[in-house]
């Protein structure tokens, strides 16, 4: 099933075109595609909560925050390697993730997300009030990337290609037995108890996890604009996530890719019109709850199969 | 300082302060406690978790002002708005429970939390859109505007009047659902949804009613928290926070723990002003990690889940 032609030809036509699109897309254009192939990552992997573990965070930009400001203040504060900078990022997001998980996972569902927003907000505050340790709400500006990336294109097939692999690392993740127990855990975690699976280690494990990948996604992402804010603590980019996960299907593979294409899409195009953009995002959510409950993709899944086979 | 000096607390601030803070903390437990307990009811009865509870609170807090401001804030506007913010909201809350949530009371769980996140979004931008980005506040009546004053304990005649204003709530919520046959039907759809309503309960209108007082209580709690201090538009994240982690120190579902959990936050808060201002926020959560290790499902928690008996 993992090995099937149909999945090998999706991947190398992805990776063709991943590879084609810099020759025909202008420099705005081509950061464009960076900030959405660095948010697919952030998307799919918070899927592997969300959708694979059946756990709701509401408060997982904490940890591309943790990611973000660990280059940051490592690049700016000391003289270390650039390479082991941009290395620690997805281990302190890790660590901040088994932190935050280590007191929420005992609670589920609201409360373990109520839990993990309001944890964020603490992350939030201390990065926004607390001048002396990361600059306050002034930021930290003119971080560096690789200085191999200098070329305009490098960046953007830097980010492919780090991107393409933590896909591939979520792929097999996702199909191995930690997985697969992942799945049973959200279709019935007292049943899964009951046959002697971990459940609440399996969910911090997979929260950590997680959280590797939010960091790698922060330091990319901090790469990519050479600053680092407080509000990539900010709970709406937490929202921003969820919804990119929920649009594109939650059950699905590569919805939340989708979903991250569609929301970063439409962000750019209405924040050109307005403000007030947090009532349009709102309203996607309120029609994917009402109407479009397994997502984009995963409506149009189903919508494939044959009369008895839908749910 | 020395460890006698620690031990002898000389530090500590004198005892006037430390009874005004105490009282003030209760204060603000009286408005956290409306708040908690509004959700506490519409989880309890609906089996919903409204994260937009926080949210109303907040419209509760600008309509109050908005009414307010509209009376050109003279003698009587604020018991004018103490009144009317309420009604809004609930119908507000009518509006919601109607057309929105009825759709998703058969889907998944998470389906509902993410419904009444859309109306926190929703509202959280639709108030910065009317009524702007900044700060606004209204005046307290000239009638609680002084102070009270015993010995040395300086205490606001307003925060006196919250102070005895909710427990005056809760009774009254005490006597509707347990005195009335409304609260006997409501708890009986609590206990058992399709018992109560083969035996010819109108389930449909309860759920309506109950929501719309448990968004009652919300605009409530926002109308008597806008002279108190600042409306912000980012009121709503900030109560939602503290509220559920009142819900969580006091026990989902049990509005005895709502009570207990909100003034055990209140007071937390007060007290964590005093010694550290600018992390007041964490010693709340000092003491939710400290109930989330040693009693998971609240103090007056049932372990089983909110609607078991």
């Amino acid at each position: 099933m993992i090995e099937s032609r149909s999945n090998w030809s999706w991947a190398l036509g992805g990776i063709m075109v991943l590879a084609v699109l810099p020759f025909f897309l202008s420099k705005f254009y081509l950061h464009l595609a960076s900030t959405i192939l660095i948010m697919a990552l952030f998307a799919m992997s918070f899927n592997l909560i969300l959708g694979y573990t059946g756990i709701t965070s509401f408060g997982h930009a904490a940890f591309f925050g943790v990611g973000a400001y660990t280059f940051a203040l490592l690049s700016i504060k000391t003289n270390w390697p650039l390479v082991l900078n941009i290395c620690l990022a997805p281990v302190t997001g890790a660590l901040a993730a088994f932190v935050v998980g280590y007191f929420c996972i005992r609670l589920h569902g609201i409360l373990f997300a109520m839990l993990t927003l309001a944890f964020s907000q603490i992350f939030y505050t201390i990065a926004f009030q607390w001048y002396g340790f990361t600059g306050g709400d002034n930021g930290i500006v003119g971080l560096p990337s690789p200085a191999i990336l200098a070329w305009d294109k490098g960046f953007y097939y830097f980010t492919a290609a780090i991107v393409s692999a933590g896909v591939v690392i979520l792929w097999r993740l996702i199909h191995s037995p930690f997985g697969y127990t992942l799945w049973t855990i959200r279709e019935n975690s007292l049943r899964s108890s009951f046959i002697g699976v971990e459940v609440n280690w399996h969910r911090l494990i997979v929260f950590t996890i997680t959280g590797a990948f939010a960091g790698m996604a922060g330091v990319l992402f901090a790469m990519l604009d050479h600053q680092a804010f407080p509000n990539y603590f900010h709970w709406s980019l937490s929202t921003e996530v969820l919804i990119m996960a929920l649009l594109g299907g939650m059950l699905t593979f590569t919805g939340p890719a989708l979903g991250a294409m569609v929301v970063t899409l439409l962000r750019y195009w209405i924040s050109s019109y307005t403000l007030y953009w947090m009532i349009f995002l709102s309203l996607i959510l309120l029609i994917i709850v009402l109407f479009l409950q397994k997502g984009i993709i995963g409506t149009i899944t189903e919508r494939m199969k044959p009369p008895e086979l839908r749910t | 300082m020395d460890f006698w000096q620690f031990l002898s607390l000389s530090w500590l601030p004198p005892l006037s302060i430390l009874i005004t803070q105490l009282l003030n903390g209760v204060a603000r437990s009286m408005l956290l406690f409306l708040i908690s307990s509004g959700l506490t009811l519409i989880l309890g009865i609906l089996g919903v978790v409204n994260f937009a509870h926080g949210s109303l609170y907040m419209l509760g807090a600008y309509t109050c002002y908005t009414i307010m401001i509209y009376l050109a804030q003279d003698a009587y506007s604020f018991w004018v708005a103490l009144i009317l913010a309420p009604i809004a909201i609930a119908i507000v809350g009518a509006i919601i429970e109607l057309f929105l949530l009825r759709r998703v009371y058969e889907a998944e769980g998470i389906m509902q939390l993410l419904l009444t996140y859309a109306l926190v979004l929703f509202f959280s931008d639709f108030v910065r859109l009317v009524w702007g980005p900044q700060y606004r506040d209204v005046n307290r009546p000239e009638v609680l505007g002084g102070a009270v004053f015993w010995g040395k304990v300086i205490f606001p005649s307003y925060n006196l009047f919250v102070l005895i204003l909710g427990p005056l709530v809760a009774l009254f919520l005490w006597l509707i659902l347990y005195r009335t046959k409304f609260g006997k039907t409501a708890r009986a759809i609590a206990f058992d949804r399709e018992m109560a309503s083969a035996l010819g309960v109108n389930v449909p209108f309860l759920y309506t009613t109950v929501f719309m007082m448990g968004c009652g209580l919300a605009g409530l709690g926002g109308a008597l928290a806008a002279p108190m201090g600042s409306i912000t538009p980012t009121m709503d994240i900030s109560i939602i926070v503290e509220s559920f982690v009142v819900v969580v120190i006091g026990g989902m579902g049990s509005f005895g723990g709502a009570l207990l959990g909100a003034l055990i936050v209140g007071v937390a808060h007060a007290f964590g002003i005093l010694i550290l201002p600018r992390i007041a926020m964490v010693s709340i959560f000092v003491v939710m990690a400290v109930v989330l290790i040693l009693r998971p499902w609240g103090l007056l928690g049932n372990p089983l889940g909110p609607l078991t008996k």
